[in-house]
């Protein structure tokens, strides 16, 4: 994980209805930036669009990649609305000439489940702790009854950026085993 | 895979600290937070006296906390150091007094000593 050349500048999105969570890195250990922007619509609709948002936060941050959740295949409510989400991030981003690179929860499940952490909310414990700024927003576990803190999209996007960094350390290593390694 | 610095990481400080907008303008003496948000998304430039300021905040040094802003300007004053070399080197041959040729040598040597500097840096980024 924490390959010192490895120093892309990653925008992890987490996507949802009605919202959208991001973090910046800066190579695997550095988190830059982190936050949430509502884009809901009716009466207490948001007057900049998701597309503007998009845009304006890809020309802020000047990524080198830019990492999105894959929209569930499972006939879902919303999952045709995050469908058109992620194309509005794709074209957004393709626009600045900036890859984008969509991962399933696998990729997460894979980066994290090894270490045991497996809910959310284990995940999320384990970036506050490895990012001691993302601390003090840690939400607290949610109930049963509760729905989910809006804060968590951001640790969600933080753990798909971190999956992603996870991904090329692996993605590394196969291509170029080291000399301990066996052949 | 490395990539180019930020503009500056302002921001990025800014939110490791904790501080808000409005906090930091205080610290710095801006009016408010809306001047310090327009220095995080690079809209204003701030001025020398704020810059160091910023220094002072957080503790990094300028040339850290406006990375990119650095990185450009070393690379056009290696490119200048280059062209000012060539120049002194191409009226070398033109009859001078003593004294404004030793000031020339000194000067090449010293351009040397940095032009050499940068050229090692350039390749290092290569």
């Amino acid at each position: 994980m924490s390959d010192s050349k490895n120093q892309k500048r990653v925008l992890a999105l987490d996507v949802r209805p009605r919202s959208f969570g991001y973090a910046l890195f800066e190579g695997p250990e550095r988190l830059l930036d982190w936050g949430a922007r509502s884009f809901r619509k009716g009466v207490n609709a948001v007057r900049i669009p998701l597309g503007e948002k998009i845009e304006a936060l890809v020309d802020e941050c000047d990524p080198t990649v830019v990492v999105a959740k894959e929209a569930q295949m499972r006939k879902k409510i919303n999952s045709g609305q995050r469908r058109k989400m992620l194309d509005v991030i794709v074209g957004k981003a393709r626009h600045g000439g900036i890859p984008v690179r969509v991962l399933g929860r696998s990729a997460v499940r894979d980066a994290f489940a090894t270490s045991g952490f497996q809910t959310k909310h284990q995940v999320a414990s384990a970036l506050a702790e490895r990012f001691a700024e993302l601390a003090p927003i840690l939400p607290p576990k949610r109930k049963p009854w509760q729905s989910e803190d809006y804060r968590t999209s951001i640790f969600d996007a933080a753990a798909l950026g971190a999956a992603y960094f996870a991904r090329c350390a692996k993605q590394a290593s196969r291509a170029a085993p080291g000399p301990s390694e066996p052949s | 895979m490395s990539t180019h610095k930020l503009e500056n990481y302002l921001r990025a400080y800014r939110k490791r600290s904790g501080l808000t907008q409005r906090e930091v303008a205080f610290l710095l003496g801006c009016e408010n937070g809306a001047q310090v948000s327009r220095y995080e998304k690079r809209r204003r430039v701030p001025p020398l006296r704020t810059a160091l300021a910023c220094e002072a905040v957080f503790g990094i040094p300028v040339s850290e906390l406006f990375a990119g802003m650095h990185d450009r300007a070393d690379r056009q004053i290696g490119k200048r150091l280059l062209e000012l070399r060539s120049k002194l080197q191409a009226n070398s041959g033109q009859k001078v007094k003593a004294s404004e040729a030793r000031l020339k040598e000194q000067k090449l040597r010293w351009l040397d000593a940095h032009v050499g500097g940068e050229a090692v840096e350039e390749n290092t980024k290569s």
